[in-house]
């Protein structure tokens, strides 16, 4: 018993025990609850996901503002209120800083832009989400 | 062996069977000398080969295989002493352990253990206990072991230092008490 500190350090580069501790039965309980395991692949699924869902959507989107023009429904409803007279008729000066064609463009340009950012939007945090996610 | 099945990124049950027949005992001893109990150690380590074997991807190849598994090892201990279940009943163990005569795990030990420095070993605090173990027995180097124990290389060495200090305190009184 008389060792070196040297020499016991040494010695505990052996095995601390005689005989196998991790036998063959526990090998085989962890090959069969392995048995049926499936590696699950959520990152790829999602991805896979985005990748069909998100064009369809801009379509939709698209299609869909596009369809609407404006006036034809309010066509077919009787308005509650008349349109208001030209300001030339009533002497009230016009304030309107753009023509109603341009205006009208204006406003299409701007339905079309917030579309795109929303579906850019809706884009990066599914990315985001599947960057974060772990298997 | 791994490193040819990392390649292709799959680790399939041959691979796996080689994995635990090459490693599988430095991971119950790991498992064992963490937690000081047979049955804890027998679960982490099944439950070691399921986290790799499941989590292979992880495995980047900074470190050895053995490193990476031992790592997941002491998660694993981590997770099973954290669980308030395993707690409870070692509580009760302990509250248990009233008799003189001598337990299970004891009579195992007195069996089992190759030498009396691993009995020493088996006294200290868990903190030097690992630390002697990782880089005595596993042949860590300080940066690995730092790195595994989630502390600075320094703070690494000061335990290294300090266990070894602690052992051979220990190792002193159980000269002694063979002498007497």
């Amino acid at each position: 018993m008389s060792k070196l500190p040297e020499e016991w350090e040494q010695q505990l580069k052996e095995k601390p025990f005689e005989g196998m501790n991790f036998t063959p039965q526990m090998q085989k309980k962890v090959e069969q609850r392995l048995g049926g395991y499936q590696p699950k692949r959520k990152r790829y699924k999602i991805l896979a996901y985005a990748a069909v869902l998100l064009p369809v959507m801009a379509m939709l989107l698209w299609f869909g503002y596009s369809g609407l023009e404006p006036g034809k429904l309010a066509g077919r409803i009787t308005p509650l209120v008349s349109e208001a007279p030209p300001p030339r008729e009533t002497g009230a000066a016009d304030f309107s800083p753009l023509p109603p064609a341009i205006a009208k463009a204006f406003q299409a340009m701007i339905m079309r832009l917030a579309s795109a950012a929303f579906i850019m939007l809706k884009s990066l945090s599914l990315l985001l989400k599947t960057k974060g996610l772990k298997y | 062996m791994y490193g040819a099945t990392k390649d292709s990124n799959t680790m399939n049950a041959a691979a796996l069977k080689t994995l635990m027949e090459d490693y599988g005992e430095d991971v119950w001893n790991y498992a064992y000398y963490l937690a000081r109990s047979r049955s804890a150690a027998d679960d982490i380590s099944q439950e070691t080969f399921i986290r790799a074997y499941k989590y292979r991807d992880t495995f980047r190849g900074e470190a050895s295989v053995r490193t990476w598994l031992l790592r997941i090892t002491r998660n694993r201990w981590l997770s099973y002493r954290s669980s308030s279940f395993i707690r409870r009943v070692t509580l009760q163990a302990h509250a248990g352990r009233s008799g003189s005569s001598p337990s299970a795990e004891e009579v195992f030990l007195q069996q089992s253990l190759s030498s009396e420095v691993w009995k020493v070993v088996l006294q200290l605090p868990r903190n030097a206990r690992e630390v002697l173990m990782l880089y005595a027995h596993y042949g860590l180097s300080m940066e690995e072991m730092a790195g595994m124990l989630g502390i600075s290389l320094s703070a690494a060495k000061s335990r290294l230092h300090r266990a070894r200090q602690q052992a051979n305190e220990y190792w002193e009184k159980e000269k002694e008490l063979n002498r007497s």
